[in-house]
């Protein structure tokens, strides 16, 4: 396992997975696109950077980001002109992201927990016991009176739905973000 | 369009890489995880580039997670877990209760209190004690719940109590090698005998031989503790150790010397079951073979023990070690048994 490149993906590319998603979802409408977008994304990311690490990460992700997208839309031969125009805009979208991470430890910690408190009962129950509480799947499994494969599956749907809510503007629940395109404009103004 | 991207076994979709991610992240943090968890988790994240994806994503996720924590242990359980009973409980309609709302109320109420006093109780659980040893010529790696490792050399012991505030391994015989997840607010601890070692993010050996240690530092910084009467009445400061410090801390006191990362790393690849010497005293390299077999190598000739080798060599294989100096030092060499003795031709 490559500490190091884990270490490098964690701290100089996942930070930008908000901005990532966001840019993502005025290309594609449908969440799950957006995420298997974002998965090869990423893959081509590790992929170069395995061999050589970009000197600036976010511009690599984006120009990345970019070429994929660029890719897929020739392939899709549904060339429209506003979609690969709207590819220029990255610069823009990347600035954005530097407020974002400013938001104080203490801002964060609350919509992290806002968040949290949001989940499905199950999911939220099984992920404190796990994580904070710090008990085995069995142990939880015993508590709660469900078989290990369910505590399991409450597991990952709420590591997977805190991750896409801190991350990726909460695309499953808020769909009407991305039916916009001019979405874009608010945030060059800013 | 690029689709070397599916390297995956089997044409693994996303998502189940995704769901494999998580579950390995929480099990590998809380356990049980033995050395074959580890093997089977390297290969799986080794098997493909979505894998490697989805587990940074969620283990990032995993670990702001953590921070709900410091909302207080408190406030949290009762009030998060207490909506839990808000859903409308179906069992109740078939009882008679006639609309009354007291016992309902009742049994909200109990059961809640039964969790949360379960919870609580639980919490002392989760402190894991565990001991992990070494036989001779043995050689293992021990994965923390924290993301940090220790490598167990041979003929060792620890005993790694993890929590949530502090990580602490008690080295009680041998030789081991850590590697820190940095994490501030909970110290690494490693105790061997009166003697403290305190990391927050760092590599280093430590190696005990009776109440005697010594401490080498390959990265970041680690502050010793000696023995807390050396300093009488007072709490000792202990002596700060940055990369390409060995101390050796003896009854006597505390000796640093300072050598470059290789030198410190050429007497770490004991890690890969491998002795290097260069130009080492005769005695010494014996001395280091001697810890890692149970066949014994004897000096019987004091004029010999000061002639210095050098190479590299398995530590549980005597025989190329035995050989060289048989025919390029011109000793000669009679064994019986578990004894091989050296002396001057």
């Amino acid at each position: 396992m490559d500490k190091a490149l884990e270490a490098w993906f964690i701290q100089e590319i996942l930070p930008y997975e908000a901005a990532l998603t966001r840019y993502l979802a005025q290309k594609r409408s449908r969440a799950h696109d957006v995420e298997d977008l974002r998965n090869d994304i990423y893959i081509r990311v590790l992929e170069s950077a395995s061999a050589v690490r970009p000197t600036v990460p976010r511009a690599f992700l984006f120009a990345t980001a970019r070429n994929l997208l660029i890719d897929r839309t020739r392939h899709d031969r549904v060339v429209k002109i506003d979609q690969l125009e709207g590819l220029a805009v990255t610069n823009v979208l990347v600035d954005d992201i530097s407020t974002e991470q400013q938001a104080s430890g203490r801002q964060q910690l609350q919509r992290l927990a806002h968040l949290f408190d949001r989940l499905p009962r199950r999911c939220r129950e099984v992920l404190w016991m796990r994580k904070i509480e710090g008990l085995p799947q069995k142990a939880v499994a015993v508590r709660l009176g469900l078989a290990e494969a369910t505590v399991e599956k409450h597991l990952y749907r709420a590591v997977k739905t805190l991750s896409e809510a801190l991350n990726g503007n909460a695309i499953r629940t808020d769909r009407v973000n991305h039916e916009h395109e001019s979405d874009i404009e608010p945030q060059h103004g800013k | 369009m690029s689709t070397k991207v599916t390297l995956s076994p089997s044409m693994e979709s996303r998502e189940q890489a995704e769901q494999a991610a998580v579950s390995w992240i929480a099990r590998r943090e809380t356990g049980p995880w033995s050395e074959q968890d580890e093997v089977a988790f390297e290969r799986w994240l080794s098997g493909s580039m979505s894998r490697q994806v989805a587990y940074y994503r969620f283990k990032r996720t995993w670990g702001e997670v953590g921070r709900l924590g410091a909302l207080g242990s408190d406030a949290l359980p009762e009030q998060r877990l207490s909506d839990t009973f808000d859903e409308p409980d179906t069992s109740q309609a078939s009882l008679p209760v006639h609309g009354s709302r007291v016992p309902r109320y009742a049994l909200v109420a109990s059961v809640l209190l039964a969790v949360v006093f379960a919870l609580f109780l639980f919490r002392n659980e989760i402190f894991g004690l565990n001991s992990y040893s070494t036989e001779v010529g043995g050689l293992t790696a021990v994965p923390m719940a924290d993301g940090s490792r220790v490598i167990l050399n041979t003929n060792s012991r620890v005993r790694i109590v993890v929590d949530k505030h502090a990580r602490r391994i008690d080295l009680q015989r041998g030789e081991a090698f850590f590697e820190v997840a940095k994490d501030p607010s909970r110290p690494f601890v490693v105790t061997a005998g009166e003697k403290q070692i305190v990391a927050v993010g760092t590599q280093f050996s430590v190696r005990r031989e009776g109440e005697n240690i010594r401490v080498a530092v390959t990265e970041g910084a680690v502050r010793l503790m000696a023995s807390p009467q050396a300093v009488a009445g007072e709490q000792a400061p202990g002596v700060l150790l940055s990369p390409g410090a060995v101390a050796r801390a003896e009854r006597t006191g505390v000796r640093v010397q300072e050598q470059s990362i290789a030198e410190i790393e050429q007497q770490l690849t004991w890690r890969t079951g491998i002795l290097t010497f260069r130009n080492t005293p005769l005695m010494e390299a014996v001395a280091e073979f001697n810890r890692y077999n149970e066949r014994q190598i004897f000096i019987e000739d004091p004029g010999i023990a000061a002639i210095e080798v050098g190479g590299v060599f398995r530590s549980t294989d005597l025989d190329p070690f035995v050989r060289l100096i048989e025919d390029g030092l011109s000793l000669k060499v009679s064994r019986s048994g578990d004894r091989t003795v050296l002396s001057a031709r």
